[in-house]
């Protein structure tokens, strides 16, 4: 019974979905379709066309030279190709949901039977589908390079699934800012900022990997996260244990799971009230955390994945740095406040069952958790490569624990002092950007504008000394994080006094009692 | 069967709904009347599964808004107070969407959609883009699209306004007809005589708090006991008017000028016809009789005070 249950949701999800249908008849009512469709193909075909009759590929009298030429021309199409991909897959669904919120449409989907999965999954087919028609519809002049000899029907196939993957992770990205977004105007800047600084990001790590790599095909996994090298990386492949992994199919993986993640933080926007989303959305944090750590552990030991051996001391340094993704999300996770309802009010300082619910006493143990979930996962990944754990770790370990705490010590005196969980937030923002972001760009410009050495002492008291520079490495994370630790105490115990004073002053909300 | 148990909504220290409790049964047409931020949008967007309450809940044929807040939905049709529609969508298309949504069988869709757009006087529009559509029709869709599912309940926050007064007519009698269909009519509005005319069961709701419930003359009663009788005799009122003052159910009774007899009164309509007779048997020429009773805006104003939260 239950099975027939789930196939039925299934199919009525993915197969029936009433709200992609709708918006596919919306998609191709009249002629805007048609006169698009022929724009696109019409600027496709010029752009060939001039870079074909630019590249003088007829008049080369080199087999080997029009090989060369026939295969840049392929990889310039496939730009061409993720250029439009990069630039209209945010504006396909970024507008989608905000725009829904600000017609004041919602509410009308929301008091029927539909769960916030049903509503994602039907706008992420009808903006994906539409980006695939643009990419199906630049198949015949993709496939010219192929015929003329530049490229293999395998490595077109492989491009147009790595470009697909990346459509898909904007599309949802871009979904995940319009369900965010309190405007639709603000969810297209806020969707375009997100995808240039990915793209940025990836194309830098991903070209200087794809330009160095010489004949082999073996490559990190980064160079197929950048859209811009899809030509050039359909082919290539991670070694993980001894086998040769498709770098598409991790792609694919990693790229699913993103977009599985982000569908979940745009369910918990849509339905604040039910808390089987954020345990889902924190279940899933920690189970991804969790694999991608296991997985760096692995491969930092054996080589492959991210192409490289390193020590334990810079394992320790890296898994350190990649939770600080964390850090994007952590004043939604650790503030709280009186301008919203109830799960904001202040329930107790830690307890562990409440980790994966928005309350307040589970946002520390959330937290520790998750950075304590990649030092584990690093551990087992290592071990399963053949290296018995190193004890260096232990430093990273204690500065982690630090630097965690002082972040959401931080936030619960922001809270307390506030009581505007909207206040909270921004503030806490305001210091992580302020304190942790801010001087990656300036301390170092200031260093080689000045040319003087002062700045780099500065690194000293910055809460990431000990990542950047590595001087300090050894036993200084353990005194920086016992240092944090104390810091958070401080902080923690004049959060709880605030909080107590102000307690007083306001009504608690009817059978509610503070445990704090 | 709807049951609402000491629903209460909190933001932070305002309290919006402060447990208020009820009971509606199948056919019950419920007008829900209070000011601007008396509560009823958020006791009404509680029961739609749409707000979760701080406390209480309520509970739809079995089915509550907190444990199975999809079986809830199923059984319900909900009409916000403002509401928007799809651009670039038929009539037709709009209702096959939402009845699409609702699982409703596609083999069933084109007659349930034939059947609503009867109901709901917009067969003609069917084709229509629903942009174009005016506001009392845009009104009339929204309505037939709660029904699509054939709900249970029926959640109408201000439906009539913005409406002309022909459009609020039929509106009137199209909600008259659901209620006679057997379903449970919740209606929010700021028209209190519209509500007493279809209306079989009122709630005042002030502050948050259910300041009265029950059926208009319940409701009308339990506020004012007493009616005014205006009785008209050629002459000699004061007289009359000592003639009646003793009799069975007068509680008060004044004489204005020399024609007219005012009386409260709270006795059966029997006693209403034995001051009648004993007038006429004193030898007072009565010429008319008017019944003066307090009617629900009468007892809104007199209950609520205007504050809000």
């Amino acid at each position: 019974m239950a099975i027939t249950a789930w196939i039925t949701e299934f199919r009525d999800t993915y197969f029936a979905n009433a709200t992609s249908r709708r918006d596919f008849r919306v998609q191709m009512r009249g002629s805007r379709s048609a006169i698009l469709f022929g724009c696109y193909l019409s600027a496709l075909v010029a752009v060939a066309t001039i870079y074909y009759s630019g590249s003088n590929i007829g008049q080369v009298q080199s087999v080997v030279e029009a090989q060369r030429a026939l295969t840049e021309f392929y990889a310039t199409m496939m730009r061409v190709l993720a250029i439009l991909v990069v630039l209209i897959t945010p504006a396909l669904s970024a507008s989608t949901i905000s725009a829904e919120r600000a017609r004041q449409s919602l509410d009308l989907l929301f008091s029927a039977p539909v769960s916030p999965r049903y509503y994602l999954v039907g706008k992420v087919i009808s903006s994906y589908r539409y980006t695939w028609m643009l990419l199906i519809l630049a198949l015949p002049i993709t496939a010219a390079a192929v015929v003329l000899g530049g490229a293999a029907w395998a490595d077109v196939l492989n491009a147009y699934l790595l470009l697909s993957f990346h459509a898909l992770l904007f599309t949802t990205f871009a979904l995940l800012m319009s369900a965010v977004a309190p405007k639709p105007v603000t969810a297209i800047v806020w969707s375009y900022v997100g995808v240039g600084l990915y793209v940025l990001f990836t194309t830098a790590f991903g070209g200087f990997a794809t330009f160095s790599r010489g004949s082999t095909d073996e490559l990190p996994v980064i160079s197929t996260l950048s859209p811009f090298f899809v030509a050039e990386n359909a082919s290539s492949y991670s070694l993980i244990a001894g086998i040769n992994v498709p770098n598409w199919i991790l792609t694919g993986l990693l790229v699913l799971a993103a977009c599985k993640f982000m569908l979940l933080g745009a369910a918990v926007r849509l339905e604040p009230g039910q808390p089987k989303h954020v345990r889902s959305l924190r279940a899933h944090a920690l189970a991804y955390w969790f694999a991608l750590a296991l997985l760096s552990g692995f491969s930092a030991t054996s080589g492959g994945f991210f192409g490289t051996t390193i020590s334990a001391v810079q394992l320790g340094a890296a898994t350190f740095a990649m939770g600080l993704v964390l850090l994007l999300f952590l004043p939604g996770i650790v503030t709280y406040g009186f301008d919203d309802g109830r799960r904001h009010y202040p329930d107790g300082i830690f307890r562990f069952k409440k980790m994966l619910t928005a309350q307040p006493s589970g946002s520390l143990p959330f937290v520790l958790t998750f950075f304590t979930t990649s030092i584990v996962g690093v551990v087992i990944g290592q071990a399963a490569a053949g290296r018995a754990p190193s004890t260096d770790l232990i430093p990273w370990v204690i500065f982690g624990l630090g630097f965690w705490s002082l972040l959401w010590a931080l936030g619960r005196l922001a809270s307390s002092a506030l009581l505007g969980v909207k206040s909270a937030r921004s503030v806490l923002s305001g210091i992580i950007g302020t304190v942790v972001l801010l001087p990656v760009g300036i301390i170092p410009a200031l260093h080689t504008a000045l040319g003087i050495n002062w700045p780099a002492n500065l690194w000293m008291f910055w809460i990431l000394g000990p990542i950047i520079d590595p001087k300090t490495y050894g036993i200084t994370p353990v005194l920086y994080g016992g240092g944090y630790l104390l810091l958070a105490t401080f902080i923690l115990i004049a959060a709880e006094a605030s909080l107590k004073k102000r307690m007083l002053r306001v009504r608690l909300p009817h059978g509610y009692s503070a445990t704090t | 069967m709807l049951e609402v148990k000491n629903l209460r909504k909190e933001y932070g220290p305002l309290t919006a709904v402060k447990g208020i409790s009820f009971s509606l049964k199948p056919g019950d047409i419920f007008g829900f009347i209070g000011s601007n931020g008396a509560g009823k949008t958020t006791t009404i967007r509680m029961i739609s599964t749409l707000l979760e309450p701080t406390s209480g809940t309520a509970v739809l044929n079995g089915a509550d808004i907190i444990a199975n807040p999809m079986d809830v939905r199923r059984m319900i049709g909900y009409m916000p107070d403002f509401f928007g529609l799809y651009d670039d969508v038929k009539v037709w298309e709009y209702l096959d969407f939402f009845a699409a949504i609702y699982r409703v069988p596609s083999g069933q869709r084109h007659d349930i959609i034939t059947n609503v757009l009867e109901l709901t006087d917009l067969t003609v529009k069917k084709d229509a883009f629903v942009q174009s559509l005016s506001r009392g029709m845009q009104q009339r869709l929204c309505l037939a699209r709660c029904l699509v599912h054939d709900p249970a309940l029926l959640l109408l926050d201000e439906p009539a306004s913005g409406l002309d007064p022909r459009a609020r007519a039929d509106l009137k009698e199209l909600i008259a007809e659901l209620g006679r269909m057997g379903k449970i009519v919740i209606v929010s509005s700021h028209i209190l005589p519209e509500l007493a005319d279809f209306c079989n069961c009122v709630g005042i709701i002030e502050r948050g708090e259910l300041l009265a419930f029950g059926t208009v003359d319940d409701v009308v009663r339990g506020i004012q006991p007493t009616r005014e009788l205006e009785i008209r005799v050629l002459a000699d009122a004061p007289n009359a008017a000592r003639a009646v003052s003793a009799m069975n159910g007068v509680h008060e009774v004044r004489s204005t000028g020399e024609d007219t007899v005012r009386v409260e009164f709270s006795g059966t309509l029997e006693g209403q016809a034995d001051i009648i007779d004993k007038l006429v048997r004193d030898g007072y020429r009565v010429v008319g009789l008017r019944e003066q009773q307090a009617d629900l805006e009468d007892v809104f104003l007199r209950l609520t005070t205007g504050a809000v939260n």
